[in-house]
């Protein structure tokens, strides 16, 4: 790799946190308005209860859970590029790691508070601790997500503490409480062997025991879905569908801000070609063993065409969702495909706007995912009202979903600038390593 | 050159008081049509009244209220209405009604009201809803005439059991039967009235009688005496309101039905007390794995914060990348 040739010094000095610039400032104050706004819009809701918005007896779980259903997708590229990656001995993605991982943490963060935000009464959320019951998914999925955000943590920690070490030693350009943070987290970490041994051993129980966590958090969300008899909800196929959609999802986010950091930051000797190529090739693996699944999902059940299933299929074709769907198809998977398949297409520029196409298709299959379905049930209400045949989430709903959505932006913002979104410690020991081979 | 300047003086003069008149007149024009539509926009509320009595006892009055927009009738919650008997007065007040969510209140005739009830043969109700920022004024009237049901069991000329009706109306000094009139004649079941044979509704003959032959065999209950409530339900009736007597007879089969099999076992659709063993075996065994980890890898946290506070001879050597990181 590149890096090879880099001292040190010039590592270090390259990846240490740095204040924000012009941009950055605008780019925070931006996220911190729009999160304003969808504080304010939530502190609507809180005054004068789920009313505000357009949910109704048809479509209950509207927009937020979409969002939930993003969110904690998107949280599994934690446990892909870190532990999958990790374990199989892949060092061309020590950089990405980071990243990976803070994703994984802001999303599952966002992905709690979206439940709650969706609860009418939030104040009663003790309640599902107190008297949940185990037999539901729900709870399930609320064990699972504690449990899921905890490890992420720690898997963010333990990394941490040698590059801790660094910046503590590194005094000039931070802030006084910067460092008072940094001695908190880590001045204990004297990067002695017995003190890497226990946390490599750490970081190997957090690698192995993330993955089947990881599956769980979005296996259980996809059985909150698949465990109803509903059209478009009951398949056996779900779990599998929902975990290859996750890993498209996350990879497509970590591809977005690789491009960003390597820009906003000029990591090009850090972040390079190399790394683009490769995450281009596991990319296209995903998104067309998402198309695969997608496949399975619609086409089988469009054959037998039963009826319960047939208004909801219909409905997603040719029908009021139909420019929706075929977007989160051809956006989601079939263009990012187009471009990812050929070696120009993995270079920076062409993989970013993949990334997106990727994000973006994503966010809407998971509206996809929940709505439709809700608006055919097996029992449709007798003279139901026109409002509940339709669903369009209000300016309220829209404004705590984007600002859940800048929520997340805002953790990994404030993350960059605090913490080295590139390991420095790693990127150093791998480059002596291949420098002494 | 001084006349071209008058002219053109007079000319934009002139267009300045025809634009002036015309946007006065276009101002009335508006103003008018606002009026129009403003006493447009004001619709009546739709006031239904109903009479009701169960069992020739104490009566109540249903009131419903809709409101038509948008080309359809909307529901009014929290609607109030003032319902009077016989007079408009505060002592023929019944009381003021507020409509709930459905749109719906009921009223129940006070105490007080028990002379002017006993010595009417006819009863007058009248609903008024005071005007509104979104209706006029409205009012809704019915006359009710005194009258009851009388109903029993009996046979027909082939045995069979059948139920006798008879509804009669108060003439002011006697009560005379009603004919014409159309009513139900049911079992009580579950949500509904069961007709008790093939006839939907029955209407009475000249003497006010109808007899309805019971044809239902074997009707399952669960009393034990096997009593099935027998009903007679009038509805909606010009003269007589909505009138409903029941009456209990053992013409049932009383059938025990047993609680069903899985309840009180641990199922998946119990109370969370009742969980499945097998679900919290394994539930319990999955949380216990994944956060007997997680306590120990904080507890590793606290082991590196130990070691990091004994020497460097007691923890072994630094690591290559720090001692060169401290040298440099």
């Amino acid at each position: 790799m590149k890096t090879s040739t880099i001292p040190t010094e010039t590592i270090i000095s390259d990846l240490m946190p740095r204040k924000f610039g012009r941009a950055g400032m605008i780019w925070t104050g931006s996220l911190i308005l729009v999160c304003l706004l969808g504080a304010f819009a939530y502190y609507r809701q809180l005054d004068r209860g789920l009313i505000v918005t357009n949910m109704g007896d048809y479509v209950s779980w509207g927009i937020y859970i979409s969002n939930f259903v993003f969110f904690v997708a998107i949280s599994l590229v934690g446990s892909l590029i870190t532990a999958v990656l990790r374990l199989a001995n892949v060092h061309w993605a020590t950089p990405l790691t980071r990243i990976a991982e803070i994703i994984a943490v802001s999303a599952i963060v966002l992905a709690s508070l979206i439940i709650i935000v969706d609860m009418g009464r939030p104040e009663r959320l003790f309640n599902l601790f107190i008297n949940g019951r185990i037999q539901s998914p729900i709870m399930w999925d609320v064990i699972v997500i504690t449990t899921y955000f905890f490890i992420s943590l720690l898997l963010l920690y333990f990394p941490l503490l040698p590059d801790l070490k660094i910046m503590i030693g590194n005094k000039q350009k931070d802030h006084k409480w910067l460092q008072k943070l940094y001695r908190f987290m880590g001045s204990f970490w004297r990067g002695s062997r017995i003190q890497f041994k226990i946390s490599d051993r750490a970081i190997n129980m957090l690698c192995i025991t993330i993955i089947p966590v990881a599956f769980s958090i979005h296996t259980v969300t996809s059985w909150l879905f698949a465990t109803t008899y509903r059209p478009g909800w009951d398949s056996t196929n779900f779990g599998a569908y929902f975990i290859s959609g996750a890993f498209l999802v996350g990879a497509g986010g970590v591809v977005v801000a690789m491009y960003v950091m390597r820009k906003a930051y000029k990591l090009e000797k850090y972040i390079t070609q190399l790394h683009f190529d490769r995450m281009g090739k596991v990319l296209v693996m995903l998104a067309l063993l998402y198309l695969y699944f997608n496949v399975n999902e619609y086409l089988v059940p469009a054959f037998k065409m039963k009826k319960p299933e047939e208004s909801h299929l219909t409905n997603l074709f040719t029908g009021e969702f139909a420019l929706m769907f075929w977007f989160a198809i051809m956006v989601g998977m079939i263009i990012p495909i187009m471009i990812l398949l050929f070696k120009g297409g993995r270079k920076p520029l062409p993989m970013f706007i993949a990334g997106i196409m990727v994000v973006v298709g994503a966010w809407f299959k998971r509206y996809l995912i929940v709505t439709p379905t809700l608006l055919h049930p097996f029992l449709p209400m007798s003279d139901a009202p026109e409002a509940h045949l339709h669903y369009f989430p209000s300016w309220e709903e829209w404004a705590i979903a984007i600002g859940s959505l800048a929520g997340a932006l805002l953790i990994i913002t404030f993350f960059v600038r605090i913490f080295p979104i590139i390991p420095i410690h790693e990127t150093i020991v791998e480059q002596n390593e291949q420098h002494e081979k | 050159m001084k006349n071209k300047y008058l002219l053109l003086f007079f000319f934009l003069f002139a267009q300045l008081g025809v634009a002036l008149a015309q946007e006065d007149s276009t101002q009335e024009a508006t103003e008018e049509v606002t009026e129009e539509a403003a006493a447009d926009e004001k619709p009546e509320l739709s006031l239904q009244l109903g009479f009701h009595t169960l069992n020739n006892k104490l009566p109540y009055l249903m009131l419903s209220s809709k409101l038509r927009k948008d080309n359809s009738f909307q529901v009014i919650t929290g609607a109030k209405v003032k319902v009077y008997f016989k007079e408009e007065t505060d002592e023929g007040l019944i009381g003021e009604a507020v409509t709930d969510s459905r749109g719906v209140a009921k009223l129940v005739l006070p105490a007080r009201m028990k002379a002017a009830w006993d010595s009417s043969t006819t009863y007058p109700f009248v609903a008024v809803a005071a005007e509104t920022r979104d209706w006029v004024e409205t009012r809704s009237e019915i006359e009710i005439t005194k009258a009851k049901i009388l109903m029993d069991t009996t046979q027909t000329e082939e045995g069979k059991r059948a139920i006798s009706v008879q509804v009669l109306q108060f003439d002011g000094t006697e009560w005379t039967p009603a004919p014409d009139v159309e009513l139900k004649v049911g079992v009580r079941r579950l949500s509904s009235l069961l007709p008790v044979g093939e006839e939907e509704t029955y209407t009475t003959d000249s003497a006010g009688m109808v007899i309805a032959e019971f044809g239902r065999d074997s009707l399952p209950t669960a009393d034990k005496k096997g009593n099935l409530v027998l009903a007679v339900k009038v509805e909606d009736n010009d003269m007589f309101g909505n009138m409903e007597v029941e009456m209990a007879a053992p013409w049932g089969v009383y059938t025990h039905t047993p609680a069903v099999a899985s309840f009180g076992k641990r199922t998946l659709w119990a109370t969370s007390d009742r969980a499945p063993l097998w679900l919290l075996f394994m539930a319990a065994f999955i949380i216990v794995a994944v956060w007997s980890v997680i306590i120990y890898l904080i507890y590793l946290i606290f082991r590196l914060k130990k070691l990091g506070n004994k020497s460097t001879v007691e923890v072994g050597q630094e690591a290559p990348v720090f001692a060169e990181l401290r040298e440099s």
